[in-house]
C-alpha cells in the first residue's frame, strides 16, 4: 500500500485529505506542522508528500526545500496544498522541485486525480 | 464618521465578496448586511471564533501596518456545512481555517489595488475577548452576514486607506480550487 505524507496546521484539512487518500487505497500519515513533517519522513517511505505552505515551526516551502537537499528524500513528489496563489511562490515551489500546486479549497475528485496523475508521471519518469 | 458607519466603499465589496464566497465553497448561502446601519451596541457576536493578524502595505516602499481580521460563526451553522467527510470537523480547527482561507481570498483581492496583505498564522479568540473588544467596534470595519443558522460576522482592524486603493491591472495570481501540475 502507498504511503502518503499530509503536513498540515488544520486538522480538518488533513482529515479531509486522509478520508479521500484512504478510500482510494492509500495509507495517510498526518503531521500538523513542518517541523513533525521532516519527523516522519525518517519514520516511513512515503511516495507522495502534501504540504501546506503557512504553518508554525517550519513553514511548507522550507520543508520542501530541506527535503530536496535531502538524498533520501528529493526522490519524493512533493503537492502543494495552500490558500496561498501567487505566482511568484508557485514558481518558487516549482523551481524547487514540486510536483503541483493545488489552491484551497479543493475538491476531493481533483486532489485525488491531481495525486494520480502525478506518480504516473513520477512512474513514467 | 467612523469606518462602521460610511457608505459601501471598495474594502466592503472585497471583504463581503470574499466572505460570500467563502461560504458558498462551504456549500451556505449568506448574505451581507449594510454596514452602516447596524447598531453595534447590540450586536450578537456568535459563538466560535477564530482571528488572524497580518500586515498590509499599500505601495510598494511603504512601511506595512497592523491590522487584525476576526470570523465568528454560530455554532448552529456547522450543522449545515459541506464538509468533505465522514467525521465531522472541530468546530474550533475549522473556524482557524476558514479565518485563514477568509484573510487569503481578502489579500488576493487586493492585490490588483497595489495592496500587500501579509497574513500570519491563524488563531482561536473567545467570545468574550471579543466582547471586551466592543467599546473598539466603531474604529473598527464590522461586516455581519445573514445565513438561515444565524449571522456571521467579521471584524477587520487595522488603518486601511481606501483613496489609496487604485486598479492597477490584474494580478498574477491563480483562483481557489485551481490545480496547477508542473
Amino acid at each position: 500500500m502507498k504511503k502518503v505524507l499530509v503536513v498540515d496546521d488544520s486538522e480538518t484539512i488533513r482529515q479531509h485529505v486522509a478520508e479521500a487518500l484512504t478510500r482510494v487505497g492509500f495509507q495517510v500519515i498526518e503531521a500538523s506542522d513542518g517541523a513533525a513533517g521532516l519527523q516522519r519522513t525518517e519514520q516511513h517511505d512515503f511516495s507522495m508528500i502534501i504540504l501546506d505552505v503557512n504553518m508554525p515551526l517550519l513553514n511548507g516551502l522550507e520543508m520542501l526545500e530541506r527535503l530536496k537537499q535531502d538524498p533520501k528524500t528529493s526522490g519524493i513528489p512533493v503537492l502543494m496544498l495552500t490558500t496561498e496563489a501567487q505566482r511568484s511562490m508557485i514558481e518558487r515551489a516549482r523551481q524547487n522541485g514540486a510536483k503541483a500546486w493545488l489552491i484551497k479549497p479543493i475538491k476531493v475528485e481533483s486532489l485525488v486525480s491531481t495525486v494520480n496523475k502525478v506518480l504516473l508521471q513520477q512512474g513514467a519518469s | 464618521m467612523g469606518p462602521s458607519a460610511v457608505q459601501r466603499g471598495l474594502m466592503d465589496t472585497i471583504v463581503q465578496g470574499a466572505l460570500v464566497e467563502l461560504l458558498q465553497s462551504c456549500g451556505v448561502a449568506v448574505a451581507p448586511q449594510p454596514r452602516g446601519r447596524m447598531d453595534l451596541s447590540r450586536l450578537h457576536i456568535p459563538e466560535v471564533s477564530a482571528a488572524i493578524n497580518f500586515t498590509l502595505a499599500q505601495a510598494v516602499k511603504a512601511t506595512p501596518c497592523a491590522g487584525r481580521l476576526t470570523l465568528s460563526l454560530p455554532e448552529a451553522l456547522f450543522t449545515i456545512m459541506k464538509a468533505e467527510s465522514l467525521r465531522r470537523p472541530q468546530q474550533l480547527d475549522w473556524v482557524r481555517e476558514l479565518t485563514n482561507q477568509l484573510a487569503a481570498r481578502i489579500k488576493h483581492r487586493l492585490l490588483p489595488f497595489g495592496a500587500a496583505m501579509q497574513p500570519l498564522l491563524p488563531s482561536l479568540v473567545t467570545r468574550d475577548t471579543l466582547e471586551s473588544q466592543r467599546a473598539r467596534f466603531a474604529s473598527m470595519r464590522i461586516y455581519l452576514g445573514r445565513t438561515l443558522r444565524g449571522d456571521v460576522l467579521v471584524t477587520l482592524d487595522g488603518t486601511i486607506d481606501e483613496s489609496r486603493l487604485v486598479y492597477s491591472g490584474p494580478a498574477d495570481i491563480g483562483n481557489a480550487g485551481d490545480v496547477i501540475i508542473f
